[in-house]
């Protein structure tokens, strides 16, 4: 169980940047500045721009691959580790 | 036992879900975005409000390159994409060319002007326009714009005619005294790419003189230009192995290929202009780029930038590729979204475009003159381009949709 709110905290931490940064992006030119980094500002937007392109790998791609292979894993788990059968009654001990 | 293999059984499930999870259902999401842009133009009209918005802040101060010619070139071809990209859409859906050709015109206004040519009167020491010796073929510059001002005559009078008509004669002058049909794009320089745009502009003018019955002798002689170039680079221009285009090359008479490498980013931009050639080579070129370089990687479409036949030393990446990550490129990328388009390969297009919806970020906003779309990690030149190769129009409809905007011009 911890693990999965780990998981839905990571995605919605991904989730908030990668709107974030878009939001910034859309007011900004930053392709140049990727092929340039030359100069400290240029190098700034394209840290910002690989930390877009990296973050929508990552929530878009490889966290649906990460999220499938925990949910399957837990709920084997949680089968495996489930009594097997119908719970048997207990026998009043009292007269 | 029975233990320890239910344990290995909820493993290889997980590892499968897993799988499914990394591999189908991203793609899949993406794809089906992709397709809506084959649907019909509604995407394509967001994009161009974007770039059309943009357009006017764009100058060569706009990017960093690290280089002042590469900086103006990309200005330069913010400016031309966006013509090219708003013409073929005003080509394609008449209901938009009220507000289309105005785009395009403004775009052809930005690219012709004194500051914005400054790259390559730079670069050749006179200016491209202005030029006094026919020998100085300035294809970086009039290859390019030239193709957008014969695509704004197919679409009626403009106040760019005189100058479309002034450069396309020209360039039919300079091949006259090219006997390897290559012009320069800078001095010493040869790109064969710039040489397809240089040309497809030619045809595209013939074509369009020939539909209104304008000096039909001259354009049967631009248009048997364009066969007679397009001929010449198979046998010259092309990489026999890979069918790719060389992207420098010497220039020869000789019917035997020439010196130099083929590569993803030139090939897929000249099957991108060649569209407008009646003529097959830019069919051979998508065909053998998708053959030759396409990969799609967890079901994402890219483009490598060189072919196998190209030794690992010669592999490298420079401001044509863009930044190559192992071998792949995000222009031959580009590229080849308009080269799929043109030549109903949907599933190439589908793939390429999950590709660019994901690392392009592609995102929608509400403008008060509508909704504007734009990939906003690629700023205002990839926009442009984007709109350029995702309004290329089906290579077998060009002559039916010339034909119909000639009968429609005003």
């Amino acid at each position: 169980m911890k693990r999965l709110i780990i998981l839905a905290a990571v995605a919605l931490a991904s989730f908030v940047l990668d709107r974030l940064l878009a939001a910034w992006l859309f007011e900004t030119n930053v392709v140049a500045s990727l092929l340039a980094p030359s100069s400290s500002t240029a190098l700034s937007s394209a840290l910002l721009a690989l930390t877009f392109l990296l973050n929508r790998v990552f929530l878009y791609v490889a966290l649906p691959g990460i999220a499938c292979f925990s949910l399957t894993h837990l709920a084997i788990g949680r089968l495996k580790t489930r009594p097997s059968g119908p719970p048997v009654p207990q026998e009043n001990a009292s007269p | 036992m029975a233990r320890s293999r239910v344990r290995w059984f909820a493993w290889v499930l997980a590892l499968l879900c897993g799988w499914f999870g990394l591999r189908v259902a991203p793609s899949h999401h993406f794809q089906t975005e992709a397709a809506q842009w084959l649907r019909d133009d509604a995407r394509q009209r967001q994009l161009a409000r974007s770039v059309n918005a943009g357009l006017p802040r764009v100058s060569a101060d706009s990017f960093t390159t690290g280089a002042a010619l590469f900086d103006g070139e990309w200005a330069f071809g913010t400016g031309v994409m966006a013509a090219l990209g708003n013409a073929q859409l005003a080509l394609q859906s008449p209901g938009t060319r009220a507000w289309t050709l105005t785009a395009t015109d403004r775009a052809l206004t930005q690219a012709t002007s004194w500051e914005i040519r400054a790259f390559d009167r730079e670069r050749w020491g006179s200016d491209p326009i202005d030029e006094p010796d026919p020998a100085r073929a300035h294809v970086a510059y009039l290859g390019y714009v030239n193709l957008a001002l014969s695509l704004r005559s197919a679409l009626g009078r403009s106040e760019h005619d005189a100058l479309g008509e002034h450069l396309t004669q020209r360039l039919v002058d300079a091949y006259a005294a090219s006997p390897a049909l290559l012009l320069e794009t800078y001095p010493g320089e040869h790109y064969p790419v710039d040489n397809a745009m240089a040309i497809a502009s030619v045809a595209l003018r013939g074509r369009v003189d020939e539909l209104r019955g304008d000096h039909p002798a001259r354009a049967a002689q631009r248009r048997a230009l364009a066969k007679r170039w397009t001929r010449a680079a198979r046998l010259r221009y092309v990489d026999p192995r890979s069918g790719l285009l060389l992207q420098h090359a010497p220039p020869t008479v000789q019917d035997e290929p020439s010196t130099g490498l083929p590569r993803g980013s030139g090939s897929a931009l000249a099957a991108f202009a060649l569209n407008y050639v009646d003529d097959e080579l830019s069919a051979e070129l998508q065909r053998a780029l998708r053959k030759q370089l396409l990969d799609p990687v967890l079901g994402f479409g890219v483009l490598q930038e060189h072919p196998s036949n190209v030794p690992w030393r010669d592999r490298r990446s420079d401001i044509d590729s863009g930044p190559l990550l192992f071998g792949y490129s995000i222009s031959a990328s580009g590229f080849m979204v308009g080269a799929s388009r043109a030549h109903g390969d949907d599933g190439s297009f589908v793939n390429l475009m999950a590709t660019f919806d994901l690392l392009g970020g592609l995102e929608r906003r509400e403008f008060p003159d509508g909704v504007r779309r734009s990939f906003v990690s690629g700023g205002p030149l990839a926009d442009a381009i984007m709109l350029a190769m995702l309004t290329a129009p089906p290579h077998h409809d060009v002559g039916a949709l010339l034909e119909r905007a000639s009968r429609e011009a005003p």
